[in-house]
């Protein structure tokens, strides 16, 4: 699961999918989840997937989305077993379930996969959320490293002092981790006072600010959006018409 | 330069602030003028209140801290009890131990344009400035690069760009190569004598390296449990006897030099750098 998670981490890449506006990926991601979402069958989901494909090899990003997919795919099986002991002669409905779980997963790791998360927040900006937020959320990713220095730096110095995480049962090494966690806290409350004194030295807060890096919807993203409604289209048509 | 050398740029007369929930105050009855052009040395052992005093030059405190604010601070015309850090930090560019703490987004470039995005200013501005300080500071091949990519003198030297690229009159340096080692803290503090010499930039520095700083300072502030103990020009505050007691690591030079003189060979001036010692042993 952790592996998966670190397949969303985004990595420049210069293709017509990472060049696209954040809003149209946006948009596109919202629709073909609520395509997936809504579509019982086997047919319009396996369309999704194979679509998310296409676009992952047009992105250069095949191995990360089926890094992704490999990471789910034990929860996948999961929801088809499960799915299969709670109703009777329903194998269709628990295949299509566990290829919905797929789709959605691909359907949205494509889109962080291809978009730095400052598009993200500047398109979430363009849409009215207020900066304030945004930074919140850029700002966290961007500390998560320092955040995972400062976590081995104390269990280092944790051990090096004779405590021992790897030992005893599951409570004990749950107790153990104390140690490790309030100076890990107490260190990030610190941290972020300093960042906020930082941010106020840089003018943050004045309430007038100007952006400078702008977005701009081409011709690429119209057909994008389109392409992803006439998806979603289809979808919704073979669901209602095909039997599977 | 155009400007009038003796401009006062900060004004503190009679400060003193206790932060909340302390039982002591932090800094007390501090008095002192700094002029435009000037290189402010200030020095003193740990917890004499040099944080504090450099939280007051851009309204951090009272803004930002809460306590008790005693006494009157004028920055660049501004009462700082009743100005927001965000407009002090277009006169006052102030830069912290930790790099890694203030900088905050994933390029470089990304960086420098927070701060004038938040003074907003127009894109072609914004564009301009820049262009400039990545000209000024070098920094065309680490536009791109993630600040925790860089090597810790690289990140403070971004941190020093960020604030000039805001054009203040004042750049407040609080211990800035504490966590640098030698080579890179000495790049540091070359790139801010350069900002001073050559745009005559006010730069107030806090820091232990005495030996890195006082060749280059104008100014020498000591102080010591929240007090400023001495005041002046650099050789003239070195060549106080006392200031070991106060805690203040001197230069080996300045050692040198009082040692010689316990042995009745007294030098004209107290030397600075190992150089200056040099000379003046030959001219004896």
């Amino acid at each position: 699961m952790l592996k998966a998670l670190k397949s969303f981490k985004y990595i420049e890449k210069s293709t017509i999918i990472h060049k696209l506006d954040p809003r149209s990926k946006i948009l596109s991601t919202i629709l073909l989840s609520l395509g997936v979402l809504v579509s019982q069958k086997i047919t319009p989901l396996i369309i999704v997937t194979i679509f998310c494909i296409i676009l992952a090899i047009t992105a250069k990003s095949l191995r990360q989305l089926l890094r992704v997919i490999r990471g789910i795919a034990p929860w996948a099986a999961f929801i088809f077993l499960l799915n299969c002991l709670t109703g009777s002669d329903k194998l269709m409905l628990s295949i299509a379930m566990s290829i919905k779980f797929v789709s959605l997963a691909a359907v949205f790791s494509l889109f962080f996969i291809t978009t730095s998360p400052e598009d993200f927040m500047l398109a979430l900006n363009n849409l009215g959320m207020p900066y304030e937020y945004t930074l919140a959320f850029t700002m966290a990713m961007r500390f998560v490293p320092s955040l995972a220095r400062d976590l081995q730096t104390i269990i280092d110095a944790q051990r090096s002092r004779g405590l021992e995480l790897d030992k005893g049962n599951f409570i004990e090494r749950v107790r153990k981790y104390i140690p490790i966690l309030v100076p890990l806290i107490v260190y990030e409350i610190r941290r972020s006072f300093m960042i906020a004194e930082a941010l106020e030295s840089r003018a943050f807060g004045s309430g007038k600010r100007s952006s400078f890096y702008k977005l701009k919807i081409t011709y690429r993203d119209f057909v994008f959006a389109i392409l992803s409604s006439i998806l979603l289209a289809v979808i919704l048509f073979i669901d209602i018409a095909l039997p599977w | 330069m155009v400007s009038k050398p003796d401009r006062v740029l900060i004004e503190l007369r009679k400060v003193s602030f206790k932060y909340k929930g302390a039982t002591e105050y932090a800094i007390r009855d501090i008095s002192l003028r700094i002029h435009e052009g000037e290189f402010v040395l200030v020095v003193g052992p740990s917890g004499c209140g040099k944080t504090t005093l450099c939280r007051v030059f851009n309204g951090l405190i009272p803004n930002f801290y809460e306590g008790e604010f005693k006494g009157k601070a004028v920055v660049c015309g501004y009462d700082v009890a009743k100005t927001p850090t965000y407009i002090l930090s277009k006169y006052v560019g102030m830069v912290f131990q930790e790099p890694e703490n203030q900088l905050f987004f994933s390029t470089v470039e990304k960086e420098i344009v927070f701060g004038l995005e938040n003074l907003g200013l127009p894109s072609n501005e914004i564009a301009k400035r820049l262009n400039e300080v990545v000209e000024y500071f070098k920094l065309k091949p680490l536009l791109k690069k993630a600040p925790y990519e860089l090597s810790g003198g690289e990140q403070q030297k971004v941190a020093i760009a960020a604030c000039i690229a805001m054009r203040p009159k004042v750049l407040v340096l609080d211990e800035p190569t504490a966590n640098l080692d030698p080579m890179s803290a000495k790049d540091v503090i070359d790139l801010v004598k350069k900002l001073n010499r050559e745009r005559g930039l006010t730069v107030i520095i806090v820091e232990h390296r005495v030996e890195l700083i006082a060749p280059i300072a104008t100014r020498m502030i000591v102080m010591n449990r929240g007090r400023i103990v001495r005041d002046g020009p650099v050789r003239k505050v070195l060549s106080c006897e006392d200031l070991v007691s106060k805690g203040v690591a001197v230069p080996k030079v300045v050692e040198i030099y009082f040692k010689l003189k316990a042995k009745n060979i007294n030098l004209r001036t107290v030397p600075l750098t190992p150089e200056e010692l040099k000379q003046e042993l030959l001219r004896g």
